[in-house]
Formats: C-alpha cells, sequence, structure tokens
C-alpha cells in the first residue's frame, strides 16, 4: 500500500468571475521514502493541490470530491484535532517563502522547538537541544548560537534551511516541499537540493516536490507528475519523463530549458499562455497551444493512459508511463511528431540524467 | 496568556499617553503577538461598515432595481466554427454598496438556448447560499468565449450546427428573471 493515495481530487474557488477549478480529478500515489515531483508552469494547480492535501486550503476554496488517504486514513474525514496531530508529525510542509513562513518577533531556534513541544512530550532543555541538533543537520554553522537569532538575522538560504529543520522536527513520513528554491540563488539552491537529497537518503522521508524547474526534478526526484491546467497529463519515471517524452506538453517543457553552448538563437516556448481555469479550453486543456492538435483535440478531453498500451491509468501498474493525449487512445490521425535528441552519448552522461547529458526534446513540422 | 505592557492602575503621563494606554493597544498575546486583542475584535473597528450598514436599511427591492446585467457579444454573425466572445457586465446603479443573496457560490451564469455554460452536464457546485456584492456604483465585467460546441459528456464536446442561438446571462436565483437580474442576446451561425 503507498503511503499518500490521491484520488480524483477537485478543488474549487468560487469567485465573482466564476467557479475556478484548480485541481480537477487528480490521481497519484507515494510511496514511503520515494520522492515524487509534481511539475507544471505558475497557475497549474500544483500549490493548490500539495495544500489541499493538509487541508490548508483558503476561503473562498473547498475540496469538492476525492479521497486523500494517508496511510491508510482518510485525511478528509479526519476531525480539525487529528488534523494538528498530523500535520507537523506525519506530513510536513516547506512552504516556499520561508521568510513568510517564520515568525519574525520569535528566535529561529524557538520557533523549531516549539514544533517539537507541540507535538511530544519532552522539557524545554530537551526541545531546545532538539532544535540545535536539527538546525546543525540542516548546515547551520554555530548553531548554538544561531538558536537565538531572530528570522531576520539570517541569510535567505539559511531561512529556507531552517523551514526545513522545522519540517523535520518531528521526522515525518512525507514532506511536502512548496517549491523550497524558487527565490534563491542558484548556488543555494544546490545546497537546499544536496540537503533534500540527503534527508531523503538517510531518513527514508518520502518527499512530494512541487516546482516549475525541470533542473530540479533531475536532480532529485524517483518519479515526476506534470500538471497542466488542473490536470495530471503525464506521470513518469524521472528517466522515462526527460528520455521519453510521451505529452507535448512535456516535451515543450523539456525544448525550453535553456542549455550551455546552445547553438539555437532564440529560447524555445510553448506559444500563448495557460487557459484560465474559470474558462477552459474543450477537450484537451492543451490543445490550443499544441502544435499537433487536431480537430479531435478541441472536441475529446483524453483520459490519462499507458503510452505502451492505451491502459487505463487505473488498471496500470504504480511505475507505468502515463500519458493523457489522444495519441495513445488512437484519435490522433497523424500522431506527434517530435524527437527527443540526447546531446552527449558519453557513457558518464547515460548514467546520470541531469548531468552533462541533458536530453534535448525538439518539435518537427506539424501535420 | 496575557502579557500586559500598560502599567497597572491609573496610567499617568497626560492625556496622550493615557489614550495609548486606554487604546489597550500595547496588549499582544504570547501565543499570536500580531493578532488583534480579543477586545478589540468584540468592539469591532471604528469606521463604520457601509456595505454592512447599506444590506442593513436598504429594501431588497430596491436592491434589485439597483442591479444591471447586461451581456454582449463582438458579432451578431459567426461564421460556422469561429470562436463568440462574450462580454458579460453587472453595475450598481445606486451609489450605495449593495449584496445580493444568490442561491449557489456560482454568482451567477451564462447559458447558450438554456444550457449552463454551453454545457448538458449538471453543474458541479454545492448547492448553498453565497451573495454578490457591489460597492457603489460598482461595474462588473467578465469574458466568456464559446467555440460554438456544447459539453455532451465529462469529456467530450460536440460543435453546433449553423442557426439562431440565444446567449443569456442571470444571477443565480430562482426569481432572477421576475426581478430583472437577467439578460440575453441572439447570434446567428452560418456556413
Amino acid at each position: 500500500m503507498a503511503l499518500l493515495e490521491v484520488d480524483d481530487l477537485v478543488v474549487q474557488f468560487y469567485t465573482d468571475d466564476g467557479v475556478v477549478r484548480a485541481v480537477d480529478g487528480i490521481s497519484y500515489e507515494i510511496r514511503a521514502g520515494e520522492t515524487v515531483g509534481l511539475v507544471g508552469e505558475s497557475g497549474a494547480g500544483k500549490s493548490v493541490a500539495s495544500l489541499a492535501l493538509l487541508r490548508l486550503l483558503r476561503d473562498p476554496g473547498e475540496i469538492v470530491r476525492g479521497e486523500i488517504r494517508f496511510d491508510g486514513r482518510d485525511l478528509r474525514e479526519c476531525s480539525a484535532a487529528d488534523l494538528r496531530e498530523i500535520r507537523g508529525n506525519d506530513i510536513a510542509m516547506v512552504f516556499q517563502d520561508a521568510d513568510a513562513a517564520l515568525n519574525p518577533v520569535y528566535t529561529v531556534g524557538e520557533q523549531i522547538a516549539e514544533a517539537i513541544r507541540a507535538h511530544e512530550a519532552v522539557t524545554d532543555r530537551e526541545a531546545r537541544e532538539r532544535a540545535i541538533d536539527l538546525l546543525e543537520r540542516v548546515g547551520i554553522a554555530d548553531a548554538t548560537a544561531r538558536y537565538s537569532d531572530y528570522p531576520h538575522e539570517f541569510s535567505g538560504g539559511m531561512q529556507q534551511r531552517a523551514v526545513i529543520a522545522m519540517a523535520l522536527s518531528c521526522d515525518p513520513a512525507l514532506l511536502i516541499c512548496d517549491e523550497p528554491t524558487t527565490g534563491l540563488d542558484v548556488t543555494v539552491q544546490a545546497g537546499i537540493l544536496e540537503l533534500l537529497a540527503d534527508l531523503a537518503r538517510e531518513s527514508e522521508t518520502a518527499i512530494q516536490l512541487v516546482t516549475h524547474d525541470l533542473g530540479v526534478v533531475a536532480e532529485l526526484c524517483d518519479r515526476v507528475l506534470v500538471q497542466y491546467a488542473g490536470e495530471i497529463v503525464e506521470r513518469a519515471s524521472v528517466g522515462d519523463l526527460f528520455y521519453d517524452p510521451k505529452h507535448p506538453y512535456t516535451a515543450g517543457l523539456l525544448a525550453s530549458i535553456p542549455r550551455l553552448g546552445d547553438d539555437r538563437n532564440r529560447l524555445a516556448t510553448i506559444p500563448g499562455t495557460m487557459p484560465s481555469l474559470v474558462d477552459p479550453p474543450t477537450g484537451c486543456r492543451f490543445h490550443p497551444r499544441c502544435p499537433f492538435a487536431e480537430d479531435a483535440c478541441a472536441r475529446r478531453n483524453p483520459s490519462l493512459v499507458e503510452a505502451a498500451s492505451g491502459t487505463s491509468a487505473v488498471d496500470a501498474g504504480l511505475d507505468a508511463h502515463l500519458a493523457a493525449c489522444l495519441e495513445y487512445t488512437g484519435d490522433l490521425e497523424d500522431g506527434l511528431d517530435y524527437e527527443v535528441r540526447i546531446r552527449d552519448e558519453s557513457e558518464e552522461g547515460a548514467a546520470d540524467p541531469c548531468g552533462e547529458r541533458n536530453p534535448e526534446s525538439r518539435r518537427g513540422e506539424t501535420r | 496568556m496575557q502579557r500586559a505592557v500598560r502599567p497597572k492602575g491609573r496610567p499617568t503621563g497626560g492625556p496622550t499617553m493615557r489614550r495609548i494606554y486606554d487604546s489597550r493597544a500595547l496588549e499582544r498575546t504570547n501565543d499570536d503577538p500580531f493578532a488583534p486583542d480579543e477586545d478589540e475584535a468584540r468592539d469591532g473597528p471604528r469606521t463604520i461598515d457601509w456595505a454592512a450598514f447599506s444590506h442593513a436599511f436598504m429594501p431588497t427591492a430596491l436592491r434589485h432595481r439597483a442591479l444591471a446585467v447586461s451581456v454582449s457579444t463582438d458579432a451578431r454573425r459567426y461564421e460556422s466554427g469561429d470562436p463568440v466572445d462574450i462580454t458579460i457586465t453587472f453595475r450598481n446603479r445606486l451609489p450605495f454598496p449593495i449584496r445580493l443573496r444568490t442561491e449557489s457560490p456560482n454568482r451567477w451564469l451564462w447559458t447558450v438556448d438554456g444550457l449552463r455554460a454551453a454545457s448538458k452536464l449538471p453543474p458541479a457546485v454545492p448547492d448553498r447560499p453565497a451573495a454578490f456584492a457591489f460597492t457603489r456604483g460598482e461595474r462588473k465585467t467578465f469574458r466568456r468565449q464559446w467555440p460554438q460546441r456544447i459539453q455532451v459528456a465529462d469529456d467530450e464536446w460536440e460543435p453546433v450546427d449553423p442557426g439562431t442561438y440565444t446567449i443569456a446571462v442571470r444571477i443565480a436565483r430562482a426569481d432572477a428573471a421576475d426581478r430583472g437580474l437577467v439578460d440575453s442576446t441572439t447570434i446567428e451561425i452560418t456556413d
């Protein structure tokens, strides 16, 4: 049984403009100790899907349908007290903006110790010692002295490390990281990613990593879910996704990664913008931006199926490569016409998808 | 636990300091240092909530008459398959805030020949009341694009035939038509 099972989750926001269906029937599982990336452009519903797991949605957002089972328990049925017990203890969250996540009038160490005291019967001294240990574990130098510093005395990277320390304070089984490296410079970003990778390896903590950065995904994740306009359009292992993307949107995302030594004059982009979720396009939601779209794409919304066999996602295994495109249900007349070109075929590169051997996806002529 | 910065007993230090102490603005709770104190929450803000004031004193019939509903399209005739751009406008005619009760959190809806949002599927919105609020003289404009297709199943849409179609908008109330909270326009789709 998977640690986390999300089944047909629908989240809606009610605005004057209409109903915003930010998450539309997504289903996925995360196994214990596994790192799963949730990627997509801004506005795809990634953060809303993550907040919904812990029922942290703010009004006017609400879960309309679906099940969220963690370790066999249905989180939608849990009382507020039960949820408070689960939050931090079993499932912890690292928010995007560490500066906003930390309380400016309490010391960083005290905030970590408070999280420990809230969930475990420990003395103040024990909580303090554990908080200092955690600060050391996440790479804060001179943790004992830093325990008494206020958040404004920490740099952005240190604040993010402190938030990760707080999330790890009760040794959660699942860590939800919502764009943990956004807004940090690349060297700090690399440090945070290394830290998360070490933690996942050492403590067997499962991680749901929300990001729009495919480089981060390549670095950290075992499996990847690609979300577009509230729906999951592709699910694959990280290797399959980078070397054999099945959905045109994923191919477009991969093609738009800038690379050193690239001889193209302009960076490839996916034309158009994410559709409004108040009034999404009919049929496949990606069809207005898809270079391979046909008439059928505007009339039918493809379901998520195993790309190789067309088996529905429900019947496919957890590791099956799934994609939601009419190509895989046999309804696309001219098919998808793009190729993935591997730039460096050296043996070292082959072993490391995030190293020198970055794949490149190129679109061919359509139709 | 509450930490009071104010000295116990009658404050000293002149009328200015007394006003500050009397306001109890310096009190904070240790649990949530930035939350307003309970006393402040109980007393409410010092300014008048004109929206609530207006809602309390304005007759219901006047509220309905105050709201102008209109729908328009970017053309009257369309080639088959061309998207129809729809503009929906709600305007509060009064110089006071108004708030209308609706029967759904989806405060208003648009239809094509009576089909909500050009769909034959039942609405996926919980059935509970909500409110549609406007500040004084406020105009709210929303846009939709109808690609000349009707949703017939969860994952399937069908193109419509050439002909005349009525695009309407109404506030989500059963009595919307009786109270003038509706508008409609007609378009023609040609081959």
